[in-house]
C-alpha cells in the first residue's frame, strides 16, 4: 500500500510541475502576441532588386543609387496612416539630400490617378515612386503590410526597417547615422 | 444609476455564491437537506440577470455615460445588434458567461438527481466555488458599469464583424452553452472525487449535462464556420484559428466522454478515465477562454487584452492543482477495475475512439501552443496553421469514420469475426464501389477518395442497422412497416439518437472533403462587361454601385452569374466602416446542394471603373452545415427524457455484470 | 467482398496516377501554406487584405516560372522569416510537434495492450474483490513517461541540430548575442568588411573560423582582410595551402596569395597572380590584376 501511495505522490507531483511549466510558458506569452512583423531578415543583407516605372514614367534601378543611402517606402493612396507620414518622407528628402539620402518609393496596388493626387495634396511630389500595381516588389521586399519603411546604405545593404507608418524620431536614430559612414 | 443597479446586482450574486459554497459543504457534511443552498443558487440567477439586465437597458436607451455603452454602443446601431453588443466586448460577454453558468447552476440545484444524495451537494458545492469565482472577475475586474463623460454623438457601435451577420445573436450564447454545460461533469467528477463514489447515477448526471453541453458546442461551432463562410469572404469556414481550437479541443474530449461513458454504463469500466475526461474537458474550456481573452495567441477572434488573463490562467491552475490533489488522496476509492471486453467487442471499439480523439485533442492543444513554446525555449517565432492540422488531422478523421462503420454493429459481449464480414458486407461494397466510380470519373486525391468512400459505408451502415431492426420488430410482432418503424425509432431512441449523429459526421465529411479539395477560384480585375469564368460558371461586371448611410459606405459590384441556363444578379460588397476605419467583405454566396458559387469583391479602381473579382466554386459547402445539423439532431434526440423504467427492470439484463460500483469510503 | 473492395482501391489507384491540379489550386495549396503577414493567424490563401493578394500573385508568377512549392515556400521565408510558414520543418525544436503527437498515439496503444492483456473477471461475474492493478495508474504512469520522452528527446536533438541549423540560416543574429554561429558571424564580418573596419571583420572571420574549422571560404575572407588590413603575413599561412590544391577555392586562394606575397613584396607574387589570371580569366578581379602586374612590370 505504501509503494502504491509513494506512486501515486510521484505521479500527482509529476504533473504538478508539468502544470507550472505550463502556466509559466502561457503567463509569459501573455501580453506579447507573436506577429510575424518581428525582425526582418532582410536587414544586414543585400537589398533585394527594385526596378521599373516610375510615376512620372521614367525608369528606375536602385542599383544606380548605390552610393547614396536610400530610404524605401511601401505606400499605397488608399492606406490612411501612408498620406500621414508621406510629407514626413518629403521632409526628410529635402532635408538630407545634400548628405546622399533618396527617398524612393514603391507604390503598392495602386492606381497612378490616386497616388499622384496624395502626392500632391501632402506635397510630396518630389519623392519617386515605382509602379508596383501587382504588389510584386513589396512582397519581394518582404512587406508586411503597408506602410513600411526600409533604409538602405551606401553599399545596398538593408540596415533598418520599420513597420507602419515612419516617425520623426525613427528617422532621426537611423538615416544620419548611415549618411554619416 | 443603472451602473450602481447593475454592480449592486454582480455583488449580490457574488455573495450569493460564496454563501452557497457553504451552504452546500454543510449539507454534504451534515446529509441533511437545506433549503436555503437553493435559495442561494436562485439568488445567484438574479444577480447575473440584473446585471445583464443594467447593461441591456443602458444599451437599448443609449445611456453613454455606462463605460460599456460608451465604447460598444452607437445610436444608428440596429435594435438586434444593439442587444447582441452585450457581447461584442470583453466585459460584457463575461456577463453573459455569468447569466448562462448561473442558469447551469440553478438548473443542477433544482434538479436533484434521485439516489445520487452524496454527490448532489459537492457537485452544487464545486459548481459555486466557479460561479463564485467568475462573479468576482466580473467585479472587480470589469468596468462595464463606470460612469464616463458621455461622448457625443454616442459610441462607435460594436466591431463591424460582429454587426454583420444574425449568426451574431445564437453562436456565442451557444459556445457559452457548451463550455459551461462542461462544468457540470466537472463537478461532478471532484464530487465522486471526494465521495468515492462513481455509481450509476453520478454517471447519469454526467453524461445528461456532457450531452447538453455537447449538443450545444457541436451547433456553436457549426454556425460559426457557417458565420465565417458567409463573412470573412475568403470561401473557407475553419482557418484552425487558436480560438477556434479553443472551442474544438472541450468538443473532442467531450465527444470521448460521451463513448466512454457507454462503456462505463455497459460493462462498469473505465471509471477513472471517465471521470478525468470530466475533469479535463471543463479545464480545456477554461482554458480556451483564457487564450480568448489574455492575448497569448494572436486571433482574428480575440478580445482585446485585459486583467481577466492572468486571473483565469491562475483560476485553471487552482483546479488543476485542486483536482490533483483529490486524485492523490482518493484513486484507490474509484473501484476494482473491470475489463472492457475481447477484443472484437464494441467496448474495446469505443476504447480505440478515446484514445484516437484525445490524442487528437492533444495534437490541436500542441499545435496552439507551440508558437508560445517555441518563443519561450528557442526564441524562435514560429506560426503553425492549416498544413500542419490537416495532415495530423486527416488520418485520424479517417480512422475514425472507419470505426464509426464497425463500432455500433458490435456487440459488448463479444463478436466472431464471421458475423461482423457479413454485416459489414454490404456498406463496404457500397463503399468501394462508391470509390470506383469517383475513381474513374476523375476524382484523384486519395484521402477525398477515402473520405468519401468512408462516408458512404458510415451511411449505408446506418441505413442498413435501422432497416434491420425494423425488420426484426416486424417478425416479432407481425405487424406492418409503418408501424414498425415507428416501434423501431421509439424503443431504441437511445441506438439512433448515436446513429443520426454519426450519419451527421459523415455527411460533414463529405462537404469538408469535397470542398477542401475540389474548390476552384480565380481573381481578376473586371472592367465592365468583362466575365470571368470558372469550371463552368461565369461572372459578368455589370456595374460598381456606391452608396452610403451614416455608419457605412458601401461599394457594390452588380454581377451576373451565368451557370447553365440560369443567370443570376449578385451583389458582393466591400462595407467601410469609418468609425472603426475597418473593410468588411460581403461575398454573394449562391447555394444549391452541389455546392455555392462564391463571389467576393476584392477591390474597386473608381477612376478606371474596373473591379477586382474573386470567383469561386465550393462543391458540396452545404452538406457540411446538413451535416453539423444532423449532428446537434442526434444529440438532441438522445436528450430526450426515456420512459421511466420501473425499479428493479434495469437488473434483469442477462450476461452483464453489475451496473452500479458503489465502494464504501473506508 | 473482398474483391469488390480490391477491384475498388486497385482502380482508384490506376487512375490516380496523373494529378493535374488547376492553377488555383496549386496556387491555393502553396498560399495556404504561408501566413498572411498583415492579419492575425490567417493563412494567405484565406485573407483578402492586399498584402495576402500580392503574395498569391507572386506565388502564381513563381509557379508559372516552373518553380516548385518548396522553393516558393523558402522565397518567403528569407523574406519574411521562418514565422511566415504555417507548418514548422520537422526538425530541431519543430519535432515536437511530430513526435509529440505519434508518441501520445503509441501511449494508447501501449494502454490498450495493457488493459487487455490484464486478466479480467469473469464474463457475467460479479465478485467484488479489488485487483491490484488499477488501470488509471497504469495509463497515468504511461502517459506521463510519454509525455516527458516527447518532450525530452526533441528538445536534445533540437540542442545537438542547432548549430547545424543555425550555419544554413540565413539570418543574421544582432550582434552581442551570445548564441551565434559560423554563418552569422560571416555576415558581419561581410558588413565590417563593407564598412572598411577591417580589423573587426578578421576577428569576425575568425569567430566564424572557430566555429566551422577549416572552412576554405572563411580562410580566404579572412586572408584576404588581413592583406586589407595591412598584415600580410598572417595571410599567407591561411591560403598557401589551399592555392597549390585542386578546389573549387583554388581560385580565389591563389588570388589571396599573389596579394598577400605582393604587400609582403615577395618575389614570387607575379608568378602566383598570373597563375590565377590562367585559371579564371574572366574573374572580376582579373581587369585590375591585369593592371597591377603591368605596372609591378
Amino acid at each position: 500500500m505504501r509503494a502504491d501511495r509513494r506512486r501515486r505522490v510521484s505521479v500527482v507531483s509529476a504533473v504538478l510541475v508539468l502544470l507550472a511549466a505550463f502556466v509559466v510558458m502561457l503567463g509569459s506569452g501573455m501580453g506579447s502576441g507573436t506577429g510575424v512583423a518581428g525582425r526582418s531578415p532582410l536587414v544586414d543583407n543585400p537589398a533585394p532588386p527594385l526596378a521599373g516605372r516610375t510615376l512620372d514614367g521614367s525608369k528606375f534601378r536602385l542599383e544606380r543609387l548605390e552610393g547614396s543611402v536610400v530610404l524605401v517606402n511601401v505606400w499605397a493612396s488608399w492606406c490612411g496612416p501612408c498620406r500621414d507620414e508621406m510629407p514626413l518622407l518629403a521632409a526628410a528628402q529635402q532635408k538630407w539630400t545634400g548628405s546622399g539620402l533618396e527617398v524612393v518609393g514603391i507604390n503598392t496596388r495602386d492606381g497612378p490617378v490616386a497616388a499622384r493626387a496624395l502626392l500632391r495634396e501632402t506635397g510630396a511630389t518630389g519623392v519617386r515612386s515605382v509602379l508596383d500595381p501587382d504588389g510584386r516588389l513589396a512582397v519581394a521586399w518582404g512587406a508586411s503590410g503597408v506602410p513600411e519603411t526600409f533604409l538602405v546604405d551606401r553599399s545596398g545593404i538593408v540596415r533598418a526597417r520599420h513597420v507602419g507608418p515612419v516617425t520623426e524620431q525613427w528617422l532621426r536614430q537611423h538615416v544620419p547615422r548611415w549618411l554619416g559612414r | 444609476m443603472t451602473g450602481y443597479l447593475g454592480t449592486f446586482a454582480l455583488a449580490v450574486g457574488f455573495l450569493a455564491a460564496l454563501a452557497s459554497i457553504g451552504l452546500w459543504a454543510r449539507e454534504a457534511t451534515r446529509g441533511t437537506s437545506i433549503a436555503a443552498a437553493r435559495h442561494g443558487a436562485c439568488l445567484m440567477l438574479m444577480g447575473a440577470a440584473g446585471a445583464v439586465a443594467a447593461v441591456e437597458w443602458a444599451l437599448l436607451t443609449h445611456d453613454f455615460s455606462m463605460r460599456f455603452v460608451a465604447e460598444n454602443g452607437s445610436l444608428s446601431t440596429p435594435l438586434y445588434y444593439t442587444v447582441t453588443s452585450l457581447w461584442a466586448a470583453s466585459d460584457g460577454s463575461l456577463l453573459l458567461w455569468l447569466l448562462v453558468l448561473t442558469v447551469y447552476v440553478v438548473v443542477v440545484a433544482l434538479r436533484r438527481p434521485r439516489a445520487a444524495e452524496r454527490l448532489h451537494p459537492w457537485a452544487m458545492a464545486v459548481l459555486s466555488v466557479v460561479a463564485a469565482f467568475f462573479f468576482g472577475l466580473v467585479l472587480f475586474t470589469g468596468r462595464a458599469f463606470d460612469s464616463v463623460a458621455a461622448p457625443a454623438g454616442g459610441g462607435p457601435g460594436p466591431n463591424p464583424l460582429l454587426q454583420d451577420h444574425p449568426a451574431m445573436g445564437i453562436h456565442p450564447p451557444l459556445l457559452y452553452a457548451g463550455f459551461l454545460g462542461l462544468a457540470v461533469p466537472f463537478a461532478f467528477a471532484v464530487a465522486a472525487l471526494i465521495t468515492g463514489n462513481v455509481t450509476r447515477r453520478w454517471l447519469d448526471a454526467v453524461r445528461t449535462y456532457t450531452l447538453v453541453a455537447w449538443v450545444a458546442l457541436t451547433a456553436g461551432i457549426v454556425l460559426g464556420a457557417w458565420w465565417s463562410y458567409a463573412v470573412l469572404g475568403w470561401g473557407g469556414y475553419w482557418a484552425w484559428d487558436p480560438v477556434e481550437n479553443a472551442s474544438l479541443i472541450p468538443w473532442l474530449v467531450a465527444t470521448a466522454l460521451l463513448h466512454s461513458a457507454m462503456v462505463q454504463r455497459r460493462r462498469a469500466a473505465l471509471p477513472a478515465w471517465n471521470l478525468s475526461l470530466a475533469v479535463t474537458a471543463f479545464l480545456l474550456a477554461c482554458l480556451g477562454t483564457f487564450l480568448t481573452r489574455s492575448s497569448v495567441v494572436v486571433s482574428v477572434h480575440a478580445f482585446a487584452d485585459s486583467p481577466v488573463g492572468p486571473l483565469l490562467l491562475g483560476f485553471v491552475a487552482a483546479l488543476t492543482v485542486g483536482v490533483a490533489v483529490l486524485v492523490l488522496l482518493r484513486t484507490d476509492r474509484l473501484g476494482p477495475p473491470r475489463t472492457i471486453g475481447p477484443l472484437l467487442s464494441r467496448g474495446s471499439v469505443l476504447l480505440v475512439n478515446n484514445i484516437l480523439l484525445t490524442c487528437l485533442a492533444l495534437t490541436v492543444l500542441l499545435g496552439t501552443l507551440f508558437p508560445l513554446l517555441a518563443e519561450l525555449l528557442a526564441d524562435r517565432q514560429v506560426s503553425v496553421g492549416p498544413p500542419y492540422y490537416n495532415r495530423m488531422a486527416v488520418p485520424i478523421a479517417l480512422v475514425l469514420l472507419a470505426l464509426m462503420v464497425v463500432g455500433p454493429m458490435m456487440r459488448w459481449q463479444g463478436d466472431e469475426p464471421g458475423r461482423l464480414l457479413r454485416q459489414l458486407a454490404v456498406p463496404v461494397v457500397a463503399g468501394s464501389l462508391l470509390v470506383t466510380v469517383l475513381a474513374f470519373a476523375g476524382v484523384h486525391s486519395a484521402s477525398a477518395l477515402a473520405a468519401f468512400g468512408l462516408a458512404t459505408t458510415v451511411a449505408t451502415m446506418v441505413a442498413a442497422d435501422f432497416a434491420a431492426g425494423v425488420r426484426r420488430v416486424r417478425v416479432s410482432q407481425a405487424t406492418g412497416w409503418l408501424r414498425a418503424t415507428r416501434v423501431c425509432a421509439v424503443r431504441r431512441r437511445a441506438r439512433n439518437a448515436g446513429l443520426v449523429a454519426h450519419l451527421g459526421v459523415a455527411v460533414a465529411v463529405v462537404g469538408i472533403a469535397a470542398s477542401s479539395v475540389y474548390t476552384v477560384s480565380a481573381e481578376q480585375k473586371l472592367a465592365v462587361g468583362e466575365r470571368l469564368s470558372v469550371s463552368g460558371v461565369t461572372a459578368e461586371l455589370a456595374a460598381v454601385d456606391r452608396s452610403r448611410t451614416e455608419q457605412v459606405m458601401s461599394t457594390a459590384a452588380r454581377i451576373e452569374v451565368i451557370d447553365g441556363a440560369t443567370r443570376t444578379t449578385t451583389e458582393p460588397e466591400l462595407r467601410f466602416f469609418p468609425a472603426h476605419g475597418m473593410t468588411v467583405a460581403g461575398p454573394a454566396v449562391l447555394s444549391d446542394l452541389t455546392g455555392d458559387v462564391y463571389l467576393t469583391l476584392l477591390s474597386v479602381d473608381e477612376s478606371s471603373r474596373t473591379a477586382t473579382v474573386r470567383l469561386a466554386v465550393n462543391p458540396l459547402v452545404g452538406w457540411i452545415w446538413a451535416g453539423g445539423a444532423l449532428m446537434a439532431l442526434g444529440g438532441a434526440f438522445a436528450l430526450w427524457p426515456r420512459r421511466r423504467t420501473r425499479p428493479g427492470a434495469v437488473a434483469v439484463r442477462a450476461g452483464e455484470p453489475e451496473q452500479t460500483l458503489e465502494v464504501v469510503p473506508r | 467482398m473482398v474483391v469488390a473492395v480490391l477491384v475498388g482501391v486497385a482502380s482508384a489507384w490506376l487512375v490516380a496516377g496523373d494529378v493535374n491540379r488547376p492553377m488555383s489550386a496549386r496556387v491555393g495549396d502553396v498560399a495556404s501554406g504561408l501566413r498572411c503577414p498583415t492579419c492575425s493567424a490567417v493563412s494567405v490563401s484565406a485573407s483578402n487584405s492586399p498584402m495576402a493578394q500580392s503574395m498569391r500573385a507572386q506565388i502564381r508568377r513563381q509557379l508559372s516560372a516552373g518553380r516548385s512549392p518548396e522553393q516558393i515556400r523558402a522565397w518567403f521565408a528569407d523574406r519574411y522569416g521562418g514565422q511566415v510558414l504555417l507548418d514548422p520543418e520537422p526538425e530541431g525544436l519543430g519535432l515536437v510537434l511530430w513526435v509529440l503527437p505519434v508518441a501520445a498515439l503509441a501511449g494508447g496503444v501501449v494502454a490498450f495492450v495493457m488493459t487487455r492483456r490484464r486478466p479480467g473477471p469473469p464474463e457475467g461475474g460479479t465478485d467484488g474483490v479489488a485487483r491490484p492493478a488499477i488501470s488509471a495508474r497504469r495509463v497515468a504512469v504511461a502517459g506521463l513517461v510519454v509525455l516527458a520522452v516527447g518532450a525530452v528527446v526533441p528538445v536534445a536533438l533540437w540542442d545537438a541540430g542547432s548549430g547545424e541549423a543555425a550555419a544554413s540560416a540565413t539570418a543574421p543574429a544582432p550582434s552581442g548575442q551570445p548564441e551565434m554561429s559560423a554563418s552569422d558571424w560571416v555576415s558581419v564580418a561581410t558588413s565590417l568588411e563593407r564598412q572598411e573596419a577591417y580589423g573587426a571583420a578578421a576577428e569576425a572571420y575568425r569567430k566564424a573560423l572557430q566555429r566551422r574549422p577549416g572552412s576554405p571560404a572563411v580562410r580566404t575572407r579572412l586572408a584576404f582582410v588581413l592583406v586589407r588590413e595591412g598584415n600580410p603575413q598572417q595571410a599567407l599561412p591561411l591560403v598557401r595551402r589551399l592555392a597549390h590544391r585542386e578546389g573549387p577555392h583554388r581560385v580565389e586562394a591563389l588570388l589571396v596569395l599573389g596579394l598577400a606575397q605582393r604587400a609582403a613584396s615577395m618575389p614570387e607574387s607575379a608568378g602566383t597572380l598570373r597563375q590565377f589570371l590562367a585559371l579564371a580569366p574572366d574573374h572580376p578581379a582579373g581587369g585590375q590584376i591585369r593592371r597591377l602586374l603591368r605596372d609591378d612590370g
